[in-house]
C-alpha cells in the first residue's frame, strides 16, 4: 500500500515536472533577444516571407492562444516543423532517437563492463601500485575533454590503425556495435572514471561489515564471499549513481555524436542552433528532457519495487 | 625540503589567529602542493600572456601554416600560421576565467540559497525543490546548449548559461547539510542564548557546512572548464578568432589526419588545469574528512 502510494506521488511529481517543462519550452522561442522570425531569415528577408513564417510559428496570435496550439500540438506528437530540413521535427525524432539510445545504453554497458573488475581490484588490492594506476586514471580521465578523447581516438583507431570506421552509424545491428564502438568507449570511460572510485569505495565500506565477517567466519570461500556477500551490497550505490549520470551521458552524446558525425539527435540539434531552426531546438529539448524524466522514475520505481526501505 | 619550505611559510606569517596546523596539513599533503602549484603557474602564464607568448597569438602568417612543432614553434603553427604556443599561453586568460567566474558567482548565490531555504523551509523551499526537480530533467549540455541557442552563441552568452545552470547544485548541497547542522546542539546553544538568525547562519552554521561546497567548488571549476571548451568546440562559445583552447580543437578538426599537434596540444592544456584542480580538491576533502574525524 505504501509502496503503491510512493508510486502514485512520484508520479505526480512527474506530471507537475513535465508541465512545467512544456511551458518552458514553449517560451524558449518567445524569449529570444529581438523578433525570432527576424534572426531566422536574416535581416535582408522580404516582408512577405516575415510574415509567413511568422503566421506559420504562431507568433501572430495571442500569447495563450499559441499556448493552446502548442500544447494540442503536443498532444498530437506535432513539435512542428524544421526550417532547413523542411519536414516535421517528428520526423526527425524519429529518424535520430534511436541512434542517441543505441549510444547512451552503448555507453552505460562498457562503462559497467570497465567499471566492475577496475573496482573490485582497487578495494582488494587496497593501495597497491595497481589501486595508484586505477586512481590516477579516474583523476585522469576526470580533467580530460570528452571530446577531445574522441578525437584522439579517431586519430589513432580510425585513421592510423584503420581498425574503426571515422564516421556514420551503419545500418544492421552488428554494423551499429561496430560503427558506435569508438565513441561509446569515450563516453563510457569518463563515467566509469567516477563510478570506479565510488565502487571501490563501497567495498572496502561493505568488507568490514557484520554479515561479510560472517560468512567468512562459516568458512565459505574467499570468491563467493566476495560476490554473493560484497558485492552485491556495494553495488547498490554503484547503480544508483549510474542512474544519476543517465542524464549527465545524454548531455554528453550531443558532443560526442558532433565528435564522431553520427546520424543521432545531438549533431542534428547543434546543427539546429548554428542555422537558427528554433523549432527543431525547441522541440529536442523537450524530447531530451521528457526522456531523462522518464529514465529517472522508471529508476525510482524499480527501486520502490526492490528496495523495501523506499516505501518506509 | 617540503618541511623547511613549510616553516619558511608559516614563520613569514604574523602569528595571531593559528594559521600553523593548517599551512601544516596543507602542506602534508602531495596532491594539495602540486594542484596549487600548476594553478598558480597557469594563472601567471594568463597575467603575463603578452611577455610570455612568442608571437602574437591572432597575428596570420601564410608563410608559416600547418608547420609541426620545430625550434621557431615549439608547438607548431595552424591553418592561418598563427603560433599555437602563443594561442594557448593567451587560451589560459579565457578557460581560466570561465573556470573562476562561472564558478565563484553560482557558489556565492548558492551558497545564498540554499542556507536560507534550508533554515527556514516553508515557501522558499519548496519553489527551490521544484526549481531543482525541473532542472535536473534537463541534461547538463541539453539545458546548456538550450540556453545558448536562445541567447546566440558567444563568450558573454556561455559565461551566463554556466552561472545560470551552476548555482543550483550547490544551493542543494549547502540546503542538505544545514538541514542537519541546523538539529545540531550548537545551533541550539546558539539560539537560546538569543543569537539573531542571520547570525546563526553566517556565524555559526556557515563555517561548519561550507567545507562540501568549497570541495565541490573545484569539481565545479573542472566542469566548467570543460564544459566552457566543449561549447566553444561545438562553434556555441568563444567564437574566432579570439584563442581558446576547445575552439582551438574545433579549428583542428579538419587536420586530424595530418596535423596532429593540432588538436594533441590545447588537449593536454584542458587536461593539465583539470588534473590541477582536481588534485586540490581531492587535498581538500581529504582535509576535510581528516578535520571532521
Amino acid at each position: 500500500m505504501n509502496r503503491r502510494g510512493y508510486i502514485a506521488g512520484r508520479l505526480a511529481q512527474m506530471t507537475v515536472t513535465l508541465a512545467v517543462l512544456a511551458v518552458l519550452v514553449f517560451y524558449m522561442i518567445r524569449l529570444i533577444p529581438g523578433d525570432p522570425v527576424i534572426t531566422m531569415l536574416g535581416i535582408q528577408a522580404t516582408p512577405d516571407s516575415v510574415a509567413a513564417l511568422r503566421h506559420q510559428l504562431g507568433l501572430d496570435r495571442s500569447v495563450p492562444v499559441q499556448f493552446w496550439i502548442f500544447i494540442t500540438g503536443l498532444a498530437r506528437g506535432d513539435l512542428g516543423n524544421s526550417i532547413l530540413v523542411r519536414e516535421p521535427v517528428m520526423v526527425l525524432v524519429r529518424q535520430r532517437l534511436p541512434v542517441t539510445l543505441f549510444l547512451v545504453t552503448y555507453a552505460m554497458i562498457l562503462a559497467t563492463i570497465i567499471t566492475i573488475p577496475l573496482g573490485i581490484a582497487g578495494a582488494l588490492r587496497k593501495d597497491s601500485a595497481a589501486d595508484q594506476a586505477i586512481r590516477g586514471f579516474s583523476v585522469l580521465w576526470i580533467s580530460t575533454p570528452s571530446f577531445w578523447v574522441g578525437i584522439l581516438m579517431l586519430i589513432v583507431f580510425g585513421v592510423w590503425l584503420e581498425w574503426f570506421p571515422v564516421g556514420g552509424g551503419g545500418r544492421t545491428f552488428a554494423e551499429h556495435a561496430y560503427y558506435l564502438f569508438l565513441p561509446a568507449l569515450t563516453m563510457g570511460l569518463g563515467v566509469s572514471a567516477v563510478l570506479i572510485r565510488n565502487l571501490r569505495d563501497a567495498i572496502l565500506a561493505t568488507l568490514g561489515a557484520e554479515h561479510v565477517v560472517v560468512a567468512r567466519a562459516k568458512g565459505l570461500p574467499g570468491r563467493r564471499v566476495i560476490v554473493r556477500h560484497v558485492l552485491r551490497n556495494a553495488i547498490l550505490s554503484t547503480v544508483t549513481l549510474l542512474g544519476l549520470y543517465i542524464g549527465f551521458l545524454v548531455g554528453g552524446s550531443v558532443i560526442i555524436e558532433s565528435v564522431f558525425a553520427l546520424p543521432g539527435m545531438g549533431s542534428e540539434m547543434v546543427a539546429a542552433i548554428l542555422g537558427r531552426d528554433y523549432q527543431v531546438v525547441q522541440g529536442f529539448t523537450l524530447v531530451y528532457a521528457v526522456l531523462v524524466s522518464v529514465v529517472y522514475l522508471l529508476t525510482d520505481i524499480a527501486y520502490a519495487l526492490i528496495d523495501p526501505r523506499v516505501s518506509l | 625540503m617540503n618541511t623547511t619550505t613549510g616553516e619558511g611559510i608559516a614563520g613569514a606569517v604574523p602569528s595571531g589567529r593559528r594559521p600553523r596546523p593548517f599551512l601544516r596539513a596543507w602542506l602534508r599533503s602531495p596532491s594539495l602542493v602540486v594542484g596549487a602549484l600548476v594553478i598558480a603557474a597557469v594563472v601567471a602564464a594568463a597575467c603575463l600572456a603578452p611577455s610570455l607568448a612568442p608571437y602574437n597569438p591572432i597575428r596570420q602568417d601564410y608563410a608559416a601554416a600547418v608547420q609541426p612543432p620545430s625550434a621557431a614553434h615549439p608547438l607548431g603553427t595552424d591553418k592561418f600560421g598563427r603560433d599555437q604556443l602563443s594561442r594557448i599561453i593567451y587560451g589560459t586568460r579565457i578557460d581560466l576565467s570561465v573556470g573562476f567566474l562561472c564558478t565563484a558567482l553560482p557558489l556565492v548565490v548558492g551558497v545564498g540559497v540554499g542556507a536560507v531555504s534550508g533554515y527556514y523551509g516553508g515557501l522558499i523551499d519548496t519553489v527551490l525543490m521544484r526549481v531543482i526537480d525541473v532542472q535536473v530533467a534537463f541534461p547538463f549540455y541539453v539545458l546548456l546548449i538550450a540556453i545558448v541557442a536562445i541567447l546566440g552563441p558567444g563568450l558573454i552568452n556561455m559565461y551566463f548559461a554556466l552561472i545560470l545552470v551552476g548555482w543550483v547544485a550547490f544551493a542543494r548541497l549547502i540546503r542538505g547539510e544545514i538541514l542537519i547542522a541546523k538539529q545540531l546542539e550548537y545551533t541550539l546553544a546558539a539560539r537560546a542564548i538569543g543569537a539573531s538568525d542571520a547570525r546563526v547562519i553566517v556565524r555559526h552554521l556557515l563555517p561548519n557546512v561550507i567545507g562540501p561546497a568549497v570541495v565541490f567548488a573545484m569539481s565545479a571549476v573542472v566542469l566548467n572548464i570543460l564544459a566552457g571548451a566543449s561549447l566553444s568546440f561545438l562553434g556555441l562559445g568563444v567564437q574566432p578568432p579570439i584563442p581558446e583552447w576547445g575552439a582551438m580543437i574545433a579549428e583542428s578538426r579538419e587536420y586530424v589526419e595530418t596535423a596532429w599537434w593540432l588538436p594533441t596540444f590545447p588537449g593536454i592544456a584542458i587536461t593539465i588545469v583539470g588534473i590541477a584542480f582536481s588534485l586540490v580538491g581531492d587535498g581538500l576533502s581529504g582535509f576535510l574528512r581528516r578535520r571532521r574525524s
